[in-house]
């Protein structure tokens, strides 16, 4: 009964300092979701893998949800202190993989007989509260040689994903460091040289004698080259760097993205992007529900239901549709700022950060291959999107921010981060409402009768 | 994190709200497949409703498009190529239970069976099997650029041999496992039900060449994709199927529909219009029965001029017309594709005679009283001979009823002497000589008649008053002049086609009817009179025949050479055939023409009135069987 009795008295202090707003938004997302599958599934074919999907999504909703609340439960110092062991674990997880068997001609998947599961996509989080830990308290990445180690942590899971391969969460990667790098207070001339040096080596030209082949390989490299023509009597392409080691089938998606305008490019290699497009563009303002020609649409579309979900809500909801899936993002996005902007601990404020960077990272790839404006690499939409792994990833993600929410302090001073020498302006990049937030705080940083309500209470103290 | 959602957005609004009709309407234009149906060609009747030649519904063997293609040049083909190849290796490994290698070995033995094996059950060569093929994916190439994406054809069977009847589209279906990419499906063909009998009139067709099928580059209306040819299309090649030609071909269909099948738009095909002919088919068979050796014989309907029966021999067999094409060409001494009725010229002989004696009184060279006197030639026994020379001393005193009786050439070198070959070539173009016949039939050659530019000397002009020398017409030539005088002097077109009747061309020739009378008299004897050339051979003693023999001497023939391969033929080999050609023309009943006929035999060993008189007879009798001399 004591037990009991505490829980009650500590009760309204956790519910009050969870982002309400933000679980709103999730749950949201995921009814999208599953409405949007549920139409997927009505226009594909009886024997289509979609079939069934809508049921299996909504237990993947139930779980993800549980997974949320053990995600918020569990205080999150204690993932903290035990992340560089999650860490490791997942990392032989992923070097584990590498030996068994491979499902559809890809090491990805640990079969468990019952479910199957994905550790690249566990990495996502392990990844993000390592590096959030390793982050804490440093300011070594404010030197160039302090950035070395974030990378190779990046570098190794990086590495053993691309081999599965699955190139999609391995570019993933990427942007969350530099996110949390630069939230964290890196120069932002060192992310920038690093970003510059990464364009050139990819982007670096690079001679190739293509005289005499015919292949679909060398078409592909020619019609990406910078410039291609005889010396000679031989028949030479100048080549980006990346591409001269992309597989056949990565290359064509590229053309096929570069090229769209091109009509016979778009029907053959830009067929996936065309669908999509086509059904956007039939989607107009409202949307235009199930009609027999978008029906065949929707089944034409490769993996309508996982990585193209926000074409198939596009299509049946319209540009309205679309615009309120992203603003209940910008929802999750601004809470999620909110609580790094409030809470006072550097590991919690990183870890938040670099949920966010993970998820809007999806985000922003998704849409944009979505709607032709990056080629197309295999990711999904969180929340949305099918997909049992992913689903109970993101709601980790999500839940992940809840605890550091609810661990905030619940009225506070802008604390700076503990290197403390100037005032991380950097902030200010997040936008206009930090601002306006930072004001407020400075604010009532004066005001008594704030003060003495302050509690430094950190609620890790259980 | 703000820019990237405003660049969403706006990519958003572009795509969806500013781009969303283009890219709906591109969705709507791919979902849809346009096909063109084939068009129905029109049936050829004769005149009495009797079906010569019509669209019937037999079976194709098909190859899929990919394996006629093969696995082609571009990326694109080969990769359909590499497609279908393994789905029909799966497919082979699953209804074979074999392994995937097996199955590839088992795959590649049978398309070379495929071809084999349908070239042994329906008889057709290989050699055909592949210019088919080679058309067809000419055809659907043509067809993929000018629609500018994918076909439906290319990945459905296409018809390589056509045509087969039941027995053996059903051999074939039951080796149809044995094969890849090989159907059977059903198709329509031309069938010419009569086979042999008219089939010089009713001609045949043929695939379209690639400069009838330039025209529609011009213009791309739907209309014009309808009625237009396609590579691969047949078209009229002789015959009423040229002539006719518009009429019968019809409009091909169009139709659109989406991919789930519903048809969006339809313009359903339009059948090509029915030919009447102004044969009688059974009369045609009961006459061309009549000729035994290559020759003509042509019934003309006196009143309307309409042709009843018009028999080339040798015949052929429209059915297997393409299989016979090659020994059909190449038969140098029979010429069996020579429509001989309107397109062999021979000199006419003494069937020219009639005219020239309504030339003679026409132009009161001669009276009804004129005699000349034949004591067998006309000044020298050496040269101007009669045909009696040979025989007897000569005709003696002949007025032109005596002279046409006779044929007496010597009466006919006076006249001719008299006429000058002017005036004999100004009789011989009123009668339509120096033009086409006028069937307007495409074979149809004009005739031949002296070149007025030129002088020519008297022999000349007496040569040409008994159808020698320079004139050579055609038997069509001859039975409308026949006709024309049967009628009384009014020239008419003959008339084939019923619907082209009124094309037909009426000339009073302006000759006054005592002339015509004793030029009937004169035909009426040669056949009535004991002492008529035709008495002995030809006379019928319930029908007044009248008629005209002829015995023309004919240059022999002889056979082409292509001593150097180019094609064109430089040189003349030896002779193939030699001998006479033996004429009749004449008219029945006297009083009452009714109809015209005119029967040729080419290369007779004997004269006109024993070598036709005969068939002259046996054809009267037929004629009257089916009630045309009533």
């Amino acid at each position: 009964m004591m037990n009991l009795k505490e829980i009650f008295r500590t009760m309204p202090r956790y519910l009050r300092g969870i982002s309400w707003p933000m679980i709103t938004a999730m749950i949201a997302l995921i009814i999208i979701g599953i409405t949007a599958i549920s139409v997927a599934e009505q226009a594909a074919r009886s024997n289509s893998i979609v079939q069934g999907s809508t049921f299996k999504q909504s237990i993947y909703a139930v779980l993800g949800i549980a997974a949320f609340i053990t995600a918020v439960v569990v205080p999150y110092r204690r993932i903290g202190q035990s992340s560089y062991i999650l860490f490791g674990i997942n990392l032989s997880l992923l070097i584990l993989v590498l030996f068994l068997p491979p499902i559809r001609n890809s090491h990805r998947w640990i079969n468990l007989r019952i479910f199957k599961v994905q550790p690249s996509e566990l990495i996502k989080i392990t990844y993000v509260v390592a590096l959030a830990w390793y982050l804490r308290y440093r300011d070594s990445y404010r030197k160039v040689r302090g950035l070395i180690l974030p990378f190779i942590l990046t570098i190794i899971p990086a590495a053993l994903i691309l081999v599965e391969p699955d190139l999609g969460t391995t570019l993933l990667l990427f942007p969350t460091l530099f996110f949390m790098l630069f939230m964290a207070g890196a120069k932002v001339r060192h992310l920038a040289g690093v970003i510059m040096v990464a364009a050139i080596v990819t982007l670096w030209p690079i001679p190739l004698e293509i005289s005499g082949k015919q292949d679909a390989l060398t078409k592909d490299r020619k019609a990406l080259a910078y410039w291609s023509g005889r010396i000679g009597s031989k028949e030479y392409a100048l080549l980006a760097g990346s591409l001269r080691i992309m597989k056949p089938h990565q290359l064509a998606r590229i053309v096929g993205w570069i090229k769209q305008s091109d009509r016979r490019i778009a029907m053959s290699k830009g067929f996936q992007l065309q669908v999509s497009m086509f059904i956007l563009g039939s989607g107009g303002l409202k949307g235009e529900k199930m009609t027999r020609q978008k029906n065949i649409y929707f089944r034409m579309l490769p993996d309508e239901h996982t990585d193209f979900i926000y074409t198939i809500i596009g299509g049946q909801w319209g540009f309205v549709g679309c615009l309120a899936v992203l603003f209940i993002y910008m929802v999750i996005f601004f809470c999620g700022a909110e609580i790094a902007g409030t809470t006072d601990d550097p590991f919690g404020r990183l870890l938040v950060l670099g949920m966010l960077g993970l998820l809007f990272s999806q985000v922003f790839i998704n849409l944009g291959m979505t709607m032709g404006l990056m080629p197309i690499t295999g990711m999904t939409l969180p929340l949305i999107s099918y997909g049992g792994s992913s689903m109970v990833v993101n709601c980790i993600a999500l839940g992940l921010m809840i605890n550091v929410a609810q661990r905030r302090p619940r009225l506070l001073g802008r604390k700076p981060f503990e290197y403390g020498q100037t005032r991380p302006t950097d902030i200010a990049a997040l936008g206009p409402l930090f601002y306006w937030s930072e004001r407020q705080r400075e604010g009532t940083k004066n005001d008594p009768c704030r003060e003495c309500t302050t509690s430094n209470l950190s609620n890790d103290a259980d | 994190m703000l820019v990237m959602t405003t660049v969403i957005i706006v990519r958003l609004a572009e795509v969806q709200l500013l781009e969303g009709e283009q890219y709906r309407n591109r969705a709507a234009s791919l979902l849809t497949w346009s096909e063109l149906l084939p068009t129905i060609r029109g049936e050829i009747l004769d005149r009495t409703g009797k079906i010569l030649a019509t669209d019937l519904a037999c079976y194709d063997f098909c190859l899929d498009y990919r394996m006629l293609k093969g696995p082609g040049t571009t990326k694109d083909d080969q990769n359909s190529y590499r497609r279908w190849s393994l789905r029909q290796i799966r497919k082979i490994a699953r209804s074979e239970g074999v392994s995937k290698a097996r199955a590839k070995e088992l795959f590649h033995e049978r398309l070379e069976l495929t071809w084999e094996l349908s070239a042994s059950l329906t008889g057709a060569t290989r050699n055909e099997m592949v210019h088919a093929a080679e058309n067809t994916v000419r055809r659907i190439e043509a067809w993929k650029r000018y629609v500018g994406m994918p076909v439906r054809e290319e990945t459905q069977p296409q018809p390589i041999i056509t045509g087969l009847d039941e027995e053996t589209a059903v051999r074939l279906r039951s080796h149809l496992d044995e094969m890849v990419g090989a159907t059977v499906q059903p198709s329509h063909r031309r069938w010419y039900p009569y086979g042999k009998a008219a089939c010089h009139i009713i001609g045949y067709l043929g695939e379209v060449t690639q400069a009838e099928t330039r025209g529609r580059n011009g213009s791309r209306s739907l209309e014009s994709d309808l009625t237009c040819y396609l590579p691969g299309d047949l078209i009229g090649r002789g015959g009423i199927e040229r002539l006719c030609e518009k009429i019968l071909r019809g409009r091909r269909g169009y139709r659109c529909l989406r991919r789930t099948g519903e048809i969006i738009e339809e313009i359903p095909p339009i059948v090509g219009r029915n030919v009447h002919l102004t044969l009688d088919i059974e009369l045609q068979r009961k006459v061309s029965d009549l000729l035994d050796k290559p020759g003509v014989i042509i019934v003309l309907d006196v009143p309307t001029n309409e042709v009843l029966a018009m028999v080339s021999s040798p015949e052929f067999d429209l059915n297997k017309f393409q299989h016979l094409y090659i020994d059909l060409i190449t038969d140098q001494a029979r010429l069996p594709l020579l429509n001989r009725a309107i397109a062999g010229r021979y000199p006419p002989g003494s069937t020219v005679k009639p005219i020239i004696a309504l030339a003679g009184l026409s132009e009161g060279i001669i009276t009804a009283e004129t005699q000349f006197y034949c004591k067998g030639y006309l000044h020298n026994p050496n040269a101007f001979r009669c045909w009696i020379w040979k025989y007897h001393t000569g005709h003696g005193w002949l007025d032109v009823v005596g002279g046409l009786e006779h044929s007496c050439n010597v009466f006919f070198y006076n006249v001719g002497e008299r006429l000058g070959v002017s005036r004999e070539v100004k009789w011989f173009t009123k009668f339509g000589f120096a033009d086409k016949p006028g069937t307007d039939l495409s074979e149809e050659r004009p005739g031949v008649v002296p070149d007025l530019r030129r002088r020519y000397s008297i022999g000349q002009s007496r040569h040409l008053a008994i159808g020698q020398g320079k004139i050579v017409i055609t038997p069509m030539h001859i039975v409308n002049a026949i006709a024309a005088i049967a009628r009384g002097g009014v020239l008419m077109s003959p008339v084939l086609v019923r619907e082209l009747a009124n094309r037909q061309k009426h000339i009073n020739l302006g000759i006054s009817p005592d002339a015509i009378r004793l030029v009937k008299e004169g035909m009426y004897k040669v056949i009535n009179s004991s002492s008529g050339t035709a008495y002995k051979y030809a006379h019928v003693d319930d029908i007044e025949i009248c008629g005209k023999t002829g015995t023309a001497q004919t240059p022999p023939r002889r056979i082409r050479i292509d001593s150097d391969d180019d094609g064109q033929p430089d040189r003349w080999g030896p002779i193939v055939c030699s001998g006479d050609t033996a004429w009749l023309v004449g008219f029945a009943p006297y009083r009452k023409p009714k109809i015209a006929f005119v029967i040729m035999v080419e290369y007779s060993d004997t004269g006109g009135g024993p070598r036709c008189g005969p068939i002259a007879q046996r054809l009267v009798r037929i004629c009257k069987d089916f009630g045309y001399l009533q």
